[in-house]
Formats: C-alpha cells, sequence, structure tokens
C-alpha cells in the first residue's frame, strides 16, 4: 500500500510551482500592460523576465525528472497525451514569454513596440493560462488516485497559480521600488481575496474527498491531516501559506511587509504542490496492507546483500 | 564442442520432492533450468527455489575448493589446500581415533536428502561405528518405524486421486510440497474429495479445507484418540478387516473407552462435536488416507503415541493398502536398494551395541531396527535401510561429545547439514562441536557450522550430480536423473566424498564403481532394462514405476509376527513400549509442566515451511531472500495489542533454554495464547565472528533436546508445543 | 486475437514461483517484480478466517491509461491486446507509472525507462506459454484467446466470480480472477 505517492517527486512538484509561478506572473503583468495600467517598465520588464526565468527552471526541473533525458525531444509525439500537450504549452509559453520580455529592453531594435509587445502578450497569456490548467486534468487521468480525480482540481491549481503570480509580481514591484504603483495596491487586494478563496477551495477540496466512497481518497485525507504529510499540510499550507499572510495585512502596505507577505504566499505554494502531489495515493491491491517492504527498501536490501557477497567472495578465495 | 546445445534431464535437489528439471547446456555451460513436462510430480512447474536454480550454481560465495582452518575454531580463518592433503590428514586422524578411541569415537550427521545416504552408511559399517545420525527423530521415522511395527511397511503412499476423504495432519503442502498441493485440489475438484486439515494455524492448507481443526499445538494423540473412540464406539470401522486382518480389536475397544471426545475437546480445545462429525466424516468416506506430516514427528514424548492411535485408525477403518487409500509400496523387487549397498551385516554386534541412544530409544536404534527387518525380509525379501531407520540419537551424541560419556566421540563429519540451526537446543550443540577434536563439513556454503569445522568440503549441487530418487530406498518405484555438468570447481558429489575417504582408510575393494553413474548402473542392471549406461537408462526409461498392486497382505500376509495388523503391537511390546494406543500429553505444556508456564505462559510452535526458503537453506540467494528478508513471528492481535507489540516489530522470543528475536507477524491465523516462530534463520551477510547471526534469530536456540522429555521409542525432541514468553525488543 | 488470463485464486498458494521465474526469463535487476503475489487476509477472528492469494501480473487493459498518457507512444497496445513497452522511445517521464492503477509498471533506474510484464508475447508467438504459466505448481494460471469461445480461459470466464479487479476504473483488464 502506497503510504505516499513517491513516483512523482520533488522534482515533479518544483516543476509544477515553478511553472505555475512562472506563468502567472508573466500573466499578471502582461495583463496590466494590455489593459494599459502598466507598473513601470523596470518592474514589468524585470517580472516578465523572472516569470520565464522560473517557468524555464521549471523546465529544467521536468527534464531533471526525466529518466532518459537525451530523448526529451521524443515528449512531443504523441498529442493525444497531456504530457505531449502539457509540454506543448511549456514551449509554447517560453518562446512567447521571451519575445515579450525582449520589448522591454532596450537592447532589441523593437523595444518599446507596445501593440507588437500586447498582442504577444495576449498569445502568451492564452499559454500561460494552459500551462497552469492541464496539471490538474493530468493528474486527473491518473484512475485509481481518486484523490486527483475530483473536477475541483483544476480550479483549486488554477487559483492557487495566480496567487502565486500575484504574490511573485508583488515580489518584484517591492523589491524593484514600485510597490507604490497604485495597481499594486489593488493586486494586494485581490490577493487577500484569493487567499481566503482557496482556504475555502481547499477546505472543500479535503471534506469532500473525506467522505468519498473509494478508500484512497480518504486515505489520502488522513495522510494530510494526520499522517506523513500532517507537518507539510498544517505548518506549510495552512500556517504558512494563509495564516500568516492574513495577519500580515493588518501590517500595513510597505514594500517590506508586502515581500516578506509574498514569500509566505510563495512558500505555502509550493507546498500545495508538493503535499498534494504526494497526497494522491494509489488505490490499494488486495492484500497490500500485508506488505513489509517498499519497493526502494527492496532495491537498497538487494544492492547490500550483493555487496556483502562480493566482499565474501574475495575472502572466501584468500584475497 | 563448440555451440552444442543439450537438454539434460535433472533432478532438483532443493526439497525432497526432486521435482523433474529440463536443464539447457551450451558448450558445458548451463543456460536455463525450466521444469520437466514429462515428470510426474511437477508436471513442467517450478517453485521459485527450483527457478532460481541457476542463482545457486552460480552465486558467488559457493564453496569450491578444500579449505582448512588456520585460525582458532570458529574463529572462521581458513586456507585453501587440495583434495588429496585434505583427505591425507582427515584419514590419518580418523585412524588415529579409531586406534586409541574405538570407531565409535567417530560420529556423523546427514541432513535431508542431497546425499546418497548409503554411501555414507557402507562407509561406517566398513570402519565400524554405528553413530551415524540425521534429524531422523524428528522427521517421517518415528511414524514409518510404528506404523512398520504394527503392520509391517509404512503407509506412506496415499492414493489421493482416488480417495473421497484426504486427511492432512501436521502439515502444509500448500507451502512444502507443492505438487502434493495441487494433487489435493484436483482430487476436491475432479472427485469431490473432502480435505480435513488438522494444524493449530490457519496455513496455507488449512484455508482450503472442507474441514479445519485447530487444534491446541501438540495434542494430536487426543484427537486421534478420540476418533477412535467415536469410530469404534458407532461402528463405523470395517468389521470385515478387523475380523480377518487384525489382532487386538478387543483390548483397543476397551483401552479407547476413555478417550471421549469430551475428554478431547479439552485438550485440543476444538469441541466435542466438531470432533466426532471430522471422525464420521473420515470413517465413512470410504477409501480415504492420511498424509503424513512432519509436525507429529516433532512432540517430544509424545510422538510416537501419535503415530500408533494414527496407525491404528488406518487400519481400523479398512484403508490399508486399498484403491484410494494409505497404500503400502513395499520396497522396489528387482533394484538393489539402499540396505543392500549399506553393508550392514559387517557392523560387529559388539558395535551395533555402543550405538548412542540405543539403550533407551530403542525402536530407532539397533534393537527396534533388528525386530523389524527379521519381518521385513520375511515378508517383502528385504528390510529397511539403516540410514534414517536405524541411527544414533542425536541429543544423546551432542551430550557425549560433551562429557564423554559412555565413552569419547572425538570426530564428526556433516554432509548436508547445519547442525547449529537444525537440531534442537543449538547452544549445547555450539558447545559439542566446539570439543570436538575433527570436525569436517561438506557444503555448499560456508555456513555457521562450517565456519567451525576444521576442514570444509566443497560439495557439487544437484545440476552438478546424478540423482536416483528412492524416497530414501523404502518404495517401489524410482526415478533417474542426469547430472546436467560435471561439478564446477573443485567440487565433489558425496559419494565421490566417501569413496576416496575410503580408500585411504583402506576400504578400497568395496568401492568398486569410480562414479555416481557407475553405480546407479550397478543398482538398476537387475531392472532388466538392458541398457548399457546410467545415461542410456535416464534418456530412455528415466521412471520405473512397478505396477500399483493393491490388498498385497492377501498374498503376503502383513510383515508382523503375527502376519496381521497388530493393533496391539507385539514388536512394541518387546522393546517396552506400551503395546495399545495411548494419550501421552507433550513435554512442555501447561498441564505437564504448570510451574514453567507460569514464567511462560505461551505455547510456542517452533517451526513449519513457509516459502521461498527450505529448512535453513538458500537465505543467501539474493533474489529468493528479497522476498522473505527477515523472520516472523506469527503472534495474535490480541495478544500483541495486550504486549504492546505492532506489526513489524522485533520481538523477543523466550524459553528457559534462550532468547532470539523475530520481526511480528500480527494475525489471526494463530489463537492468542499461541505464537508461531519461523524456523532454521541465519543470515548469510553477517560477519564471520558472530557466526553469521546464528544466535539472533535462530528458534532452535529455545528449544530443549533433554532426552528425558524425548520420545521413548525413537528420541524425537519437542519443537511444536514449548513454553515461551515473548516481548518486545526495546531500542 | 486477445490474449488474456485468468487466474484462479482458489488454487494459488502465493509460492512466488511466478515472481522469480519472471525475474529470470526477463533477466530483471535484482528487486525488480513484474509479477507480485500479494496475501490478502487472513480476515475474521480465530478460527472463522478466510485468506487466498493474489498474484499480480500485468492486466493488459483494453482501455489501458499507460497508453492514453504515454506521451512517446513507448507505451503500446498490439493488435493481440498485449501492452508492451518499446524500450527506445521511453523517455522515463513515469506518467504511465502514475495513472496504472495497479501498481504493475517498473523504473529501471540503470536505463532510465519504465518497463512491465509483456505476458511474454514473444514466446507466445513460439508457441509457448509465458513463463508465469508454465512454472505454476498449482496450474493456478490460464492463458488464452479471451475472443475464442471455446479457449480455455473463456470457458473458465464462464465460471462464477472470475472477474477483473477494479472494473469500476473502466480499463477493462484482459487478466480476470476466479476468486475464492
Amino acid at each position: 500500500m502506497e503510504d505516499k505517492q513517491a513516483i512523482w517527486g520533488r522534482l515533479a512538484a518544483g516543476y509544477f510551482f515553478c511553472a505555475a509561478l512562472g506563468a502567472m506572473v508573466f500573466a499578471v503583468i502582461a495583463f496590466l500592460d494590455i489593459i494599459s495600467s502598466p507598473l513601470d517598465g523596470k518592474a514589468s520588464g524585470t517580472g516578465s523576465f523572472l516569470g520565464l526565468a522560473v517557468a524555464g527552471l521549471g523546465g529544467l526541473l521536468l527534464l531533471a525528472e526525466l529518466g532518459n533525458k537525451k530523448r526529451f525531444l521524443l515528449v512531443f509525439s504523441r498529442m493525444q497525451s497531456i504530457m505531449t500537450k502539457g509540454a506543448l504549452f511549456l514551449a509554447c509559453f517560453i518562446v512567447l514569454a521571451a519575445i515579450y520580455t525582449s520589448f522591454w529592453f532596450d537592447i532589441f531594435p523593437w523595444a518599446g513596440a507596445n501593440a507588437g509587445r500586447r498582442v504577444i502578450g495576449f498569445l502568451g497569456i492564452i499559454f500561460a493560462v494552459a500551462l497552469v490548467m492541464y496539471p490538474g486534468l493530468e493528474l486527473g487521468e491518473a484512475r485509481g488516485r481518486s484523490f486527483w480525480n475530483g473536477s475541483a482540481l483544476v480550479p483549486l491549481w488554477l487559483t492557487a497559480a495566480l496567487t502565486s503570480g500575484l504574490a511573485g509580481v508583488i515580489l518584484v514591484a517591492a523589491v524593484t521600488g514600485a510597490s507604490i504603483a497604485p495597481a499594486i495596491a489593488l493586486l494586494d487586494k485581490i490577493l487577500l481575496a484569493l487567499i481566503v478563496t482557496k482556504v475555502i477551495l481547499i477546505a472543500a477540496y479535503i471534506m469532500g474527498m473525506r467522505r468519498a466512497a473509494p478508500e484512497e481518497a480518504r486515505r489520502s485525507v488522513a495522510t494530510l491531516l494526520s499522517g506523513s504529510l500532517k507537518n507539510i499540510f498544517w505548518w506549510g499550507i495552512v500556517v504558512c501559506g494563509h495564516i500568516i499572510p492574513c495577519f500580515l495585512y493588518f501590517g500595513g502596505s510597505g514594500a517590506g511587509i508586502l515581500a516578506i507577505k509574498s514569500l509566505f504566499v510563495l512558500a505555502g505554494e509550493a507546498c500545495l504542490r508538493a503535499a498534494f502531489l504526494q497526497a494522491g495515493v494509489r488505490v490499494s491491491l488486495p492484500g497490500e496492507d500485508n506488505e513489509w517492504y517498499q519497493e526502494e527498501e527492496i532495491a537498497v536490501l538487494a544492492a547490500r546483500l550483493e555487496q556483502t557477497w562480493q566482499e565474501r567472495a574475495a575472502w572466501l578465495n584468500g584475497k | 564442442m563448440a555451440g552444442t546445445i543439450e537438454v539434460k534431464k535433472a533432478a532438483c535437489y532443493f526439497c525432497h520432492m526432486n521435482c523433474g528439471m529440463l536443464v539447457h547446456v551450451e558448450d558445458g555451460v548451463v543456460k536455463k533450468v525450466t521444469g520437466d513436462p514429462e515428470h510426474p510430480f511437477n508436471q513442467g512447474a517450478q517453485c521459485p527455489r527450483g527457478a532460481a536454480a541457476m542463482d545457486h550454481l552460480n552465486h558467488i560465495n559457493r564453496v569450491n575448493y578444500p579449505l582448512k582452518r588456520v585460525g582458532e575454531r570458529g574463529e572462521g580463518k581458513f586456507k585453501r589446500v587440495s583434495w588429496e592433503e585434505a583427505l591425507e590428514d582427515i584419514a590419518t586422524r580418523l585412524k588415529k581415533y579409531k586406534e586409541e578411541y574405538g570407531a565409535e569415537s567417530i560420529a556423523t550427521a546427514g541432513g535431508t536428502n542431497r546425499t546418497d545416504d548409503w554411501a555414507r552408511r557402507r562407509f561406517f559399517n566398513l570402519l565400524g561405528s554405528p553413530n551415524v545420525v540425521h534429524t531422523s527423530p524428528v522427521c517421517w521415522i518415528p511414524n514409518f518405524l510404528i506404523e512398520t511395527a504394527i503392520y509391517g511397511w509404512s503407509a506412506f503412499d496415499p492414493e489421493i486421486m482416488g480417495s473421497r476423504c484426504v486427511v492432512v495432519w501436521g502439515h502444509n503442502p500448500g507451502a512444502s510440497y507443492l505438487p502434493e498441493m495441487r494433487g489435493l485440489l484436483e482430487a476436491r475438484e475432479n472427485n469431490g474429495t473432502k480435505i480435513i486439515v488438522i494444524d493449530p494455524r490457519y496455513s496455507e492448507t488449512a484455508a482450503r479445507a472442507d474441514i479445519w481443526l485447530p487444534i491446541r499445538p501438540g495434542s494430536d494423540c487426543a484427537l486421534a484418540l478420540a476418533w477412535l473412540n467415536v469410530i469404534i464406539n458407532e461402528e463405523l470401522y470395517d468389521a470385515d478387516f478387523v475380523e480377518n486382518w487384525t489382532v487386538g480389536f478387543e483390548e483397543l475397544r476397551e483401552r479407547v473407552q476413555e478417550y471421549t471426545p469430551e475428554w478431547a475437546a479439552e485438550k485440543t480445545w476444538v469441541p466435542a462435536e466438531k470432533i466426532a462429525m471430522a471422525a464420521r466424516t473420515y470413517a465413512t468416506s470410504r477409501p480415504a488416507c492420511i498424509q503424513w506430516g512432519v509436525a507429529t514427528d516433532q512432540l517430544g514424548r509424545a510422538t510416537s503415541a501419535v503415530a500408533q492411535a494414527r496407525a491404528v485408525l488406518r487400519a481400523i477403518c479398512g484403508n490399508l493398502d486399498v484403491p484410494g487409500g494409505d497404500v503400502m509400496p513395499g520396497p522396489h523387487p528387482t533394484f538393489i536398494t539402499d540396505v543392500e549397498m549399506e553393508l550392514n551385516e559387517l557392523l560387529p554386534e559388539e558395535q551395533r551395541a555402543k550405538q548412542l541412544g540405543a539403550d533407551r530409544f530403542k525402536l530407532s536404534t539397533w534393537p527396534g531396527y533388528k525386530l523389524l527387518n527379521e519381518q521385513l525380509e520375511r515378508v517383502w525379501g528385504k528390510g529397511l535401510p539403516a540410514e534414517w531407520m536405524c541411527e544414533a540419537s542425536p541429543p544423546v551424541l551432542w551430550r557425549a561429545i560433551l562429557t564423554g560419556k559412555p565413552y569419547p566421540v572425538k570426530a564428526l563429519i556433516v554432509l548436508a547439514d547445519n547442525p547449529l540451526t537444525s537440531y534442537a537446543n543449538s547452544r549445547l550443540v555450539y558447545e559439542a562441536l566446539s570439543k570436538l577434536d575433527l570436525l569436517v563439513v561438506m557444503d555448499y556454503w560456508l555456513t555457521p557450522t562450517a565456519l567451525m569445522a576444521d576442514y570444509v568440503l566443497p560439495a557439487a549441487s544437484w545440476l552438478e550430480r546424478p540423482v536416483l530418487t528412492t524416497t530414501y530406498g523404502v518404495s517401489d518405484w524410482l526415478i533417474a536423473s542426469e547430472r546436467a555438468v560435471q561439478p564446477l570447481y573443485e567440487r565433489k558429489t558425496d559419494y565421490d566424498f566417501w569413496r576416496a575417504l575410503g580408500i585411504k582408510m583402506g576400504q578400497e575393494e568395496y568401492w568398486p564403481w569410480l562414479t555416481n553413474e557407475e553405480v546407479f548402473q550397478y543398482r538398476l542392471e537387475a531392472l532388466g532394462y538392458g541398457l548399457e549406461t546410467y545415461e542410456d537408462f535416464v534418456q530412455g526409461v528415466r521412471f520405473d514405476f512397478a505396477p500399483r498392486e493393491y490388498y498385497k497382505y492377501v498374498e503376503k500376509g502383513f510383515a508382523t509376527p503375527s502376519g496381521k495388523v497388530e493393533l496391539k503391537s507385539s514388536i512394541l511390546e518387546t522393546l517396552g513400549y506400551d503395546p495399545l494406543p495411548h494419550y501421552v500429553e507433550p513435554p512442555f505444556s501447561p498441564e505437564a509442566t504448570p510451574e514453567l508456564a507460569r514464567d511462560y505462559p505461551l505455547i510456542l510452535i517452533a517451526g513449519g515451511g513457509f516459502m521461498p526458503f527450505y529448512h535453513s537453506e538458500h537465505r543467501q540467494i539474493t533474489r529468493l531472500r528479497l522476498l522473505h528478508p527477515q523472520p516472523r513471528v506469527a503472534i495474535n492481535p490480541e495478544l500483541a495489542q495486550k504486549l504492546g507489540i505492532k506489526e513489524g516489530d522485533w520481538v523477543w522470543i523466550e524459553t528457559p533454554k534462550g532468547k532470539v528475536k523475530q520481526r511480528a507477524k500480527i494475525t489471526t491465523a494463530i489463537p492468542p495464547g499461541v505464537v508461531q516462530a519461523e524456523r532454521g534463520w541465519w543470515y548469510p551477510e553477517k560477519g564471520a565472528g558472530e557466526l553469521f547471526g546464528v544466535w539472533e534469530s535462530n528458534i532452535n536456540a529455545c528449544l530443549d533436546d533433554d532426552p528425558d522429555t524425548c520420545d521413548p521409542a525413537c528420541g524425537s525432541w519437542c519443537t511444536r508445543s514449548v513454553l515461551c514468553r515473548i516481548a518486545k525488543v526495546e531500542g | 486475437m486477445h490474449w488474456g488470463m485468468v487466474i484462479d485464486l482458489r488454487r494459488c498458494v502465493g509460492c512466488h514461483a511466478c515472481t522469480v521465474a519472471c525475474q529470470i526469463e526477463n533477466n530483471l535487476p535484482l528487486g525488480e517484480t513484474w509479477n507480485k503475489v500479494l496475501t490478502v487476509g487472513p480476515e475474521g477472528d480465530f478460527p472463522l478466517l478466510v485468506s487466498h492469494f493474489f498474484p499480480r501480473p500485468c492486466m493488459h487493459c483494453e482501455d489501458a491509461p499507460c497508453v492514453d498518457g504515454c506521451p512517446t507512444g513507448a507505451s503500446q497496445k498490439r493488435p493481440d491486446g498485449i501492452i508492451i513497452v518499446d524500450g527506445e522511445r521511453c523517455i522515463g517521464c513515469k506518467f504511465c507509472m502514475l495513472v496504472c492503477p495497479y501498481g504493475v509498471r517498473q523504473f529501471e533506474a540503470d536505463k532510465g525507462i519504465v518497463q512491465k510484464c509483456h505476458l511474454c508475447y514473444e514466446r507466445l508467438e513460439q508457441g509457448e506459454m509465458p513463463r508465469c504459466v508454465e512454472t505454476c505448481q498449482l496450474k493456478a494460471r490460464h492463458v488464452g484467446d479471451l475472443d475464442d469461445p471455446g479457449s480455455e480461459v473463456a470457458a473458465l470466464l464462464k465460471q462464477a466470480n472470475a472477474r477483473p479487479l477494479y472494473p469500476h476504473l473502466g480499463t477493462k483488464p484482459s487478466v480476470y480472477y476466479i476468486f475464492p
């Protein structure tokens, strides 16, 4: 019986987090740009570059997760696969985000061409949204991991992505000194709304799964609330990601507070990805509760025994 | 010859079953081992051990050359020597002990199968020592000998396919004899055969039973006697057979009156009504058979009483030697059987008298053997082999080594055996082995026992040797199998070893056959197939099953002094034992030892086969070990809760003899007052300094083998009903 | 042609021969298991108990989530119903492992690819049984053409209690179990 989902581990969680953060930072910046309420150029340029960089880092994490990295281009082979779609969204997003970002830097001759930038930004937003939506559908394809099968995973992850995007933009603004822009104050309010929404979504999700028929969904909830994931859930998601940021709203809107708040929100988002990914345990097979050893333990034991036989062989033959 | 691919017909030695194997050999190298579809037992299948045969053949930790001890005994320091040097030194020392202390100062311990035991006995008879042991007192032999005393051979060939009811008694073929288990299930599917399983534990076989009788461990005798009571009082027995072919029925009737189902219910923990119902099912579903199970050979002083009651059950229900019943094969008529190879006649009477334990365990030693064989030779033309059926007592042997009484024992030759894990009271065995002047171990591996040896000799395994399956020389059929390859490195077969050592000891004229094949061919010639070589026999004949004859007693009579089934056994009476079935409580139980039970309140079952291992073997076959890396002790959830033990916890199992640890398997398969520990555990991956962890989990270290607790007729020690306590290992 | 397997749980005694024979036949790294055997129970209070064993090969689903999800086409369904992995195309993304509800897929770290039971299709093509079927001492496993009403497996399927594992997941396995 799986006590955690361990097939996709930290690298995958990191990818989901980075892709969502990068894509939504970009989307917020491009959106403000399109509705003609831009942050100043420095913040937008830095922000969209960071969005691109973070999403790119996510792509690298995804690549690192592959068992056979040399063949990564094959990931684009089968359009029917949600994995292929996701990879395509990521690739397109990165290309568009790169072009968009270049508009903010004077070294490129086309810098400052607003209309072109906004068109590219708009296209980028479409792929950014696709990029944050597909993981929910992807995990939802895992029949037998009912914790991910609910229709609520996509909105939850979308909200979470948007939250991290806003937090990311606010962080960039705070660091680049653009936090006084009126848009930021508005974003800060939206962020609070999103945090509250997310609390409701997570609670509803967990409660729904707790009452769900499949045993593994209930097992997932138990793991999160009181099992091996309880620390990351209560301290990481609930406290860092939600309670502390809410309290920080009482601390005013100074750049320092905004930056700290954003960091807590981002930490909470990272925990959310990691916890929900690990909580997606597989339906147990008949008798799996009688198993004593996880596959990894068996592999370790095999290596240890073989090593001992090697040493013993040398000893037996007097070497 | 480059590119030669041959398919050799070998037989597996990873348990007694001797399943047929096809070995694909390319240029003298084994490439693949599969089950032989033509073989009647396994029909093309393999168990996990058989499937992993090549891992065993090629394991880098096999002993490949003779090793001589160079450090202190047990220190694990050896140097490689030549066979010539090893044999020369061993022979010189054996001659010296014989001269100084008498031949009886030299003993040998053997293992279960894997060897040609007659060769060992031949060597020892020529040497003049009667001190040959196996674990025979706890494996089949008590049942075989008691049955032979009562009806002149063991009815060990139950014809399950034609049977209407099979009693599986203290036996779990579902984890040990898989082809037998298949036979059981097929019999039920095809013929509606009822399966009654008697086992304290919900075993793989009990889980498939029609009737499962979960008796208190060790109370088998009470159950058998209550069955006799029900069957006799309700007149469910075969009156014709009893009338014409038995003696002592009236005394039996009288004797069993006290053993009512109500009386047995208290002893066995099984309700009286259920006991009676099962007895009626067995007696009225004729033909029926009772399969042999090893558990009832391991009940200490209660052992032969169980066998006796059960033998009488078979007889009065008219199941002996009938189609679908308990068939008595008798010896093969033309094949030169083991007993005819042993040269027992060359062991002088005064040496026979010195056999250790012969003064008290009279059925399993020379006194009983002589009485039995007189009858067997009269009726069957040949008797039982002395190997297994006439052996010194291991507990008495260990004590003789330690104390020098009744005489000194200086040397022990061990083959295919790991006494530190396979005999009870492992600490005492250890002390005995430590005290020897010469310990020679022939094995596949450096076992804990081999670590203590003066010489470790490399043994050929079944892929490297021909195998002749004859059920220890007591069946009327045989199966011949060939070696797939010549022994690798300097490994040898046990025959090669005894022959070479025999020649060094001046026995040359008795060892005319150069190889295993030559001697097998010699033994097979009288079968009349007219084949030139043993290999021709394997390729051309392989299976020699005598035409099945039933009711052989009608012509021959039973091989007992009266010529009938002796429900009241004159042979047992002559030897000084109770001739009629009677109740014996095992030596350790709340009833037998209430004082002990106060401190050790739980009943321990120390044993029971489990996959993928066989006895103490195969722990170093990585692939198999990964299936079952650590030992498990079965504990009922109720008991576990009371003691604060959780699934997988390490648990101490403690008796007055010692304590070892195994991991808790919390299961309702056993009742709360009982725990069951796995046997045979040692850890080849652990250091030689700690004897490969032989004291950590080896349950035999917790068992007692005090001869006073052993079976009075056969010397069986008790493993299946022991008192213990358990506690979680802290820290 | 649709290869399928029927496993008679009334027969299986959990000896692990299929597990081991499969590892050797397919030359698997130590510790990798395509054909696990699980112990179910005993359930109930002593002595009223039930238990059985549960061998778990690949289910060779007709509607295979692993094939659906594979981004490279390495996981494929053959025309005869057998699901295979083309080791040359696998990038080791492990998505198939995530979506397989039966946990049959194994990641081979040294090659960086995912592998699993392929019903010994090469043996089947040569007229031999899969190794696990051949080695089963209890004859608990049966392989044959599910499309052929005259086949042994089809006959066994007509018996009561023959059903696949977790049919509600909609994967339509080609492996059926006769439950005790």
